[in-house]
């Protein structure tokens, strides 16, 4: 029970940042339990609306939330949402979690190329800011 | 508003992007997030400060429509929430402390962490 509640901590920790805790829930309960794919993902919704329920309450007071982006993403996210749990009636629950995990490896590649070059681009426009300011002090 | 509007065409995307986002969440139960940060930061690019980051964003546009992701599969009988309390305030607290840390940490360490544990996630659930 005590590793049960440290594990939710740990994972509820990561989903209130934001960066995809919620999945790993998932992928905790198909490791340590015999729960069916889709029950487990079922458990995985419940336990991500308490942790970003909490996190979302924290967010709404101290950032600038574009309300209107986020509500044109929700409406259609409804519609999608209604596609997405007919789809998973029809589909068996091993292709489900063998979907789900290429979905994971992609989208994780995919982050990690985007951070690895949002780094470099940044550091390019601080040399390229610091050359300007360099030839601003020379013009001077 | 004035960064909304900024991007051409952005309400379409944001559309496409919500749509499949749910779908993904709706079948597989997790992964809109994943979608929805990833949507964000193609359409807005290095527009997005760290005060109005994709992270909070996507937690903004997710809780929604997990709520109702969760009421499709409580209401098909898919699970039973029997056994879960057990997970209620860890969940609470995590998330609570994840909100506050979330000004605290820089957003490329959040990014790399996200993208490690994604694909260590998906190599998991895939050879189990």
């Amino acid at each position: 029970m005590a590793i049960n509640m440290i594990s939710a901590f740990l994972i509820s920790l990561l989903s209130g940042l934001g960066i995809g805790g919620g999945g790993l829930f998932t992928v905790y309960l198909a490791l340590v339990s015999d729960i069916p794919q889709l029950a487990a993902q079922g458990l995985n919704l419940l336990f991500f609306l308490f942790s970003s329920g909490a996190s979302v309450t924290v967010q709404i007071f101290r950032r600038k939330i574009m309300f209107t982006a986020v509500g044109i993403m929700i409406a259609s996210g409804i519609v999608g949402v209604f596609i997405g749990t007919m789809l998973s009636g029809w589909i068996n629950g091993e292709y489900l979690r063998r979907i789900f995990g290429v979905m994971l490896i992609s989208g994780g590649i995919i982050s990690l190329r985007q951070s690895l070059s949002k780094k470099s681009s940044t550091s390019d426009a601080q040399t390229r800011e610091k050359n300007t300011l360099n030839d601003q002090k020379r013009a001077k | 508003m004035k960064l909304y509007t900024s991007v051409k065409g952005a309400p379409i995307k944001l559309l496409l992007a919500g749509l499949f986002a749910g779908a993904v969440n709706g079948l597989l139960g997790a992964g809109g997030g994943i979608i929805t940060v990833f949507a964000l930061t193609k359409i807005y690019k290095e527009k997005m400060s760290e005060k109005n980051d994709v992270f909070a964003h996507a937690l903004c546009v997710m809780l929604p429509l997990s709520l109702l992701s969760c009421i499709l599969y409580l209401s098909k009988g898919n699970f039973s929430a029997e056994g879960f309390g057990v997970f209620v305030l860890p969940a609470v607290l995590g998330g609570a402390v994840g909100g506050l840390l979330l000004d605290k940490l820089k957003a490329v360490f959040l990014r790399r962490l996200f993208a490690s544990l994604v694909i260590i996630s998906g190599i998991l659930l895939i050879v189990r």
